[in-house]
């Protein structure tokens, strides 16, 4: 390696660094980030040198992933702290962090990212063909990662929990949550009885998310004997079978996902674990229950920042799979309500689709079920349904939650998008003063009222 | 008559730029004053501008020249071999003052004037005097039979116009400072009586540096307008 | 001889041509600010960046941005303080462990007010009489687009109108893009390639959004594109014309 290069990454690296550390999207000083630093101790405690030059950070993005800047700082996104299911998997994607830390995986990718950006100067190849190119380096690293993290957590946790995390990667597009709600307890009142029509619509939903999974079953069992085909073809031509250190081996159609190629690590993972014994390690050398509160914690954060970001369906569906577990949780009410607040905003806009994604977002019937719901609502009466059924939603719980500002402030915009509604949402925002002289929102609640008057 | 006009459009050039709330100059400043470098370097002159940006795409120029060139013309006048009236010949001394005013609309809409591209339009009306040589006689020159006489001619406070109608670009460094460069077309023309129209027959000119006559094409033969490509650079600075 | 003119005007012209930049300028605003019933005294900027890129060789230089986004953020509010607008500016440059308030409302707000703006469409106004003036920059004005319908932010940054002493918040910033010289041949005819090294190696784009947290409105949206290059003498008028345009 040269030196300018190394200051050319070292200078990209520390622009990168201070951009996200400034972004809002870290957690300081949270229990998060503690507990996380608390297992990096375990995995390292003999190596106290290594141990003070890593940072470990929890992030705010939603989506199950973790990243080592190159520097030592480590960040594991919310996403994939919902997601886990043992502190176990917890410490493979820690260790497999730092092994990429150790390995100066950062580097090398900031140099072939250089060298692409020069073949591409030069027009030698396509820039797909060269992106493709980067993924398959990459992937190169994640291998080498994913055999030394294992290495590092396998003495201290049961190894075969490295396969089960490597399992969940593959099946990150689903989340965490039962695949069995029913929204009539939401959304259902005396007021605006839902029951025959949502009888008919989860009939239909049902149906055609059976419909879904039966073609995609036959697409992948289509592929599969493709590639069977393909590999004949390849041993009658001499090539190695599933050379991953190449990549050359075709199996290509997942190397733009974020974690593509998850069969070949987990064979990889499979091999090397021949030779390790599961001596009965715990699956948790910290502690079980601050796991547990710590998931929990990521859980709620997780629905939060999906509504945060805009994505307002998967929001609502988190917060009330999380009110449905927990139907005392004025928080879980607090996020579903705000949720529907925006989407009867943006559908009121026109701009729904920016914000309501389509059904395979998450891949699970009772996600399918929701979207089929909001669809409906959406599209009857002129999108009037959807905010009649959401404010009928949000007076129920902000009734339930007195001390909640944002429950009955929602309420409050949310009766004002109703043309029939605005006298109604200026007693709602009178109440909310009187309740609240000085909560967060009542500069905007006076506002309204002088504004109306 | 002239002069009170001129104290009108001075005076609007003070106030309107206040006028209009959309119009925000450069930083807070309407008005520039600049000289142009060509004049002192080739017209033994000066040139003297102020711009006023009265509106927001939109300013206003008043400018005097100043100049005292060498005219010079062929010793067979301008070029016509038969001297059968009175034609100036050689060098005839040009002491001029201009006062042109125009306006400019700034072409850029991301930016307000005074800066960037822009496309302007002057009318100029000042005073010559001229003097120099003419030469009468009859017959062609080369001939040995032709007889040439020579006598010294001058012409004080000839009426010149001109327009000029161009493009240019105006830049403002450290704040104050301006630079200006443009190009323009320029047309101009003597109002002379008969008793001097002969001889002033060639000294119609363009103002400034002339590309044409540099490029060695002439401009204007009787009395007739001149045309011209004329460069500028103006250096000025940003006033209140 | 005109056939000699047009030969000779022809080049000039064109250098004449290449001196215009052809720029752009965005203005939108909401209805109670066109009509002045808002007016803005205060703002507080959250956090102006400054971002330059080389496009070709070098992906961002990095050093540039850091010390020209301090000096944004002084000049901006030197600028706010000529215009009549008091700026108070939330920036990232000097962070210290007690700025709490950088994390827990200014990066918070911003992130909003940008997912309001990418995510939320507008509704312009469809005002009688003034098809002209809301449709084409003249020469005393620029052309304004009015919102009907703005976007909107969530309700729980209403408390910071107090907290900061004024409800207008802004996020401004200004991008430099340096393009490769792909006009070389231009320097055969030095004033076309001094012209071109002036201009159209550059664009610096400028964007300045203004927020009314108590009404939750995006009340102020503009965005310029100017082909120059992204010097002080460059941004200044563009910055002090933004807050005038703003307040008027």
């Amino acid at each position: 390696m040269s030196d300018s290069e190394r200051k050319a990454f070292e200078m990209q690296l520390r622009y990168s660094l201070n951009s996200v550390m400034k972004s809002g999207e870290i957690y300081f000083n949270d229990e998060m980030s503690s507990y996380i630093n608390e297992i990096v101790a375990f995995l390292l405690k003999s190596d106290p040198v290594l141990r003070d030059n890593l940072h470990v950070y929890a992030t705010r993005y939603p989506v199950v992933n973790a990243r080592s800047m190159g520097e030592g700082t480590l960040l594991i996104d919310i996403g994939l702290i919902a997601r886990v299911e043992n502190e176990a998997q917890l410490a493979f994607v820690i260790a497999h962090e730092i092994a990429h830390y150790l390995r100066d995986h950062s580097f090398e990718k900031f140099k072939k990212n250089q060298d692409i950006r020069n073949d591409l100067a030069n027009s030698r190849e396509s820039e797909s063909e060269l992106f493709i190119k980067l993924m398959r380096h990459s992937r190169k690293a994640e291998l080498q990662a994913d055999k030394e993290g294992f290495l590092m957590m396998a003495p201290s946790y049961p190894p075969h929990q490295a396969l089960a995390m490597l399992a969940l990667l593959e099946q990150s597009d689903r989340n965490h949550f039962a695949d069995s709600l029913n929204y009539l307890n939401f959304f259902n009142s005396t007021d605006n009885p839902l029951d025959s029509m949502y009888s008919r619509l989860m009939k239909k939903s049902t149906k055609d998310y059976q419909a879904i999974e039966e073609k995609k079953k036959g697409k992948a069992e289509e592929k599969k004997d493709k590639d069977k085909g393909k590999d004949k073809d390849n041993k009658k031509e001499g090539r190695q079978e599933n050379d991953s250190e190449e990549g050359e081996d075709g199996e290509d159609d997942d190397e733009l996902e974020t974690h593509p190629d998850i069969d070949k690590r987990i064979k990889q993972l499979t091999k090397e674990m021949v030779t390790l014994i599961d001596t009965g390690v715990s699956l948790y050398a910290i502690s079980s229950e601050k796991f547990d509160k710590i998931r929990r914690i990521a859980r709620f954060e997780h629905a939060l920042m999906l509504s945060e970001n805009g994505a307002y369906g998967q929001s609502l569906y988190e917060s009330l799979q999380l009110l449905d577990e927990e139907p005392k949780n004025q928080f879980a009410a607090e996020i579903a309500g705000k949720s529907l607040f925006w989407l009867c905003l943006f559908n009121k806009k026109g701009d729904i689709g920016e914000v309501f994604t389509e059904r395979s977002a998450v891949k699970q019937a009772s996600y399918d079920q929701l979207h089929f719901l909001i669809s409906k609502l959406k599209n009857t009466d002129d999108g009037k349904e959807l905010v009649k059924v959401s404010a009928l939603f949000l007076k129920k719980y902000s009734a339930q939650f007195p001390g909640s500002e944002d429950l009955l402030i929602h309420y409050g915009r949310i009766t004002g998008l109703r043309a029939d509604g605005k006298e109604e949402s200026r007693s709602i925002y009178r109440s909310y003063l009187e309740k609240f002289p000085k909560g967060i929102h009542a500069n905007f609640a006076s506002k309204q009222l002088s504004n109306g008057e | 008559m002239k002069k009170v006009l001129l104290l009108i459009i001075i005076g609007c050039l003070l106030l309107t730029p206040r006028l209009f709330s959309q119009n925000t100059g450069y930083m807070g400043r309407h008005f520039i004053l600049k000289t142009d470098l060509m004049y002192p370097l080739f017209s033994d002159g000066f040139s003297g501008e102020l711009e006023a940006i009265v509106l927001r795409r939109l300013s206003l120029t008043a400018r005097y020249t100043n100049q005292n060139r060498i005219k010079r013309l062929s010793e067979y006048g301008s070029g016509n071999y038969y001297v059968g009236y009175q034609e100036a010949i050689g060098d005839w001394k040009v002491k001029s003052s201009d006062i042109l005013l125009g306006f400019r609309y700034y072409l850029e809409p991301e930016q307000p004037a005074p800066k960037g591209g822009y496309m302007f339009f002057n009318y100029g009306f000042g005073k010559a005097d001229f003097s120099g040589r003419q030469a009468t006689g009859s017959g062609d020159f080369s001939s040995s039979n032709s007889i040439t006489y020579y006598y010294d001619v001058s012409a004080r406070n000839v009426p010149v116009n001109q327009y000029n109608i161009g493009f240019g670009y105006q830049s403002i460094f450290f704040r104050r400072v301006v630079f200006d460069f443009s190009i323009s077309y320029v047309k101009s023309w003597l109002s002379v009586s008969a008793k001097y129209e002969s001889e002033l027959a060639s000294l119609s000119d363009s103002y400034g540096i002339n590309l044409i006559k540099v490029l060695g094409f002439e401009g204007g033969n009787y009395v007739q307008p001149a045309y011209g490509i004329n460069l500028n650079l103006r250096v000025g600075v940003l006033i209140y | 001889m005109v056939n000699s003119f047009l030969k000779i005007c022809a080049l000039p012209i064109l250098f004449a041509f290449g001196a215009c930049g052809g720029g752009l300028m965005l203005l939108e605003k909401n209805q109670q600010l066109d009509n002045h019933k808002e007016s803005i005294k205060k703002i507080v900027s959250l956090s102006p960046e400054f971002s330059k890129y080389k496009i070709g060789r070098e992906e961002l230089t990095i050093s540039h941005s850091e010390k020209f986004g301090k000096r944004l953020s002084h000049n901006i509010k030197k600028i706010g303080k000529k215009t009549g607008l008091e700026i108070v500016i939330f920036d990232d440059h000097e962070l210290s462990a007690g700025d709490v308030d950088y994390f827990n409302d200014i990066i918070r707000l911003k992130n909003a007010i940008r997912s309001a703006i990418s995510l939320q469409s507008v509704v312009e106004s469809k005002q009688k009489g003034k098809f002209f003036k809301r449709r084409f920059s003249t020469i005393a004005k620029p052309k304004v687009v009015v919102w009907e319908e703005a976007p909107v932010i969530s309700s729980e940054f209403s408390y910071m109108a107090e907290k900061y002493g004024t409800p207008y918040f802004s996020v401004q910033g200004v991008i430099a893009l340096k393009y490769p010289n792909s006009l070389a041949i231009s320097w055969l005819i030095p004033p076309l390639g001094l012209l071109s090294e002036m201009q159209n190696r550059h664009a610096t784009y400028y964007y300045n959004i203004v927020v009314n947290v108590e009404t939750t409105e995006v009340i102020y949206r503009e965005f310029r594109i100017m082909y120059n290059n992204a010097r002080q003498s460059n941004i200044d008028p563009i910055i002090y014309d933004s807050f005038k345009m703003l307040r008027k």
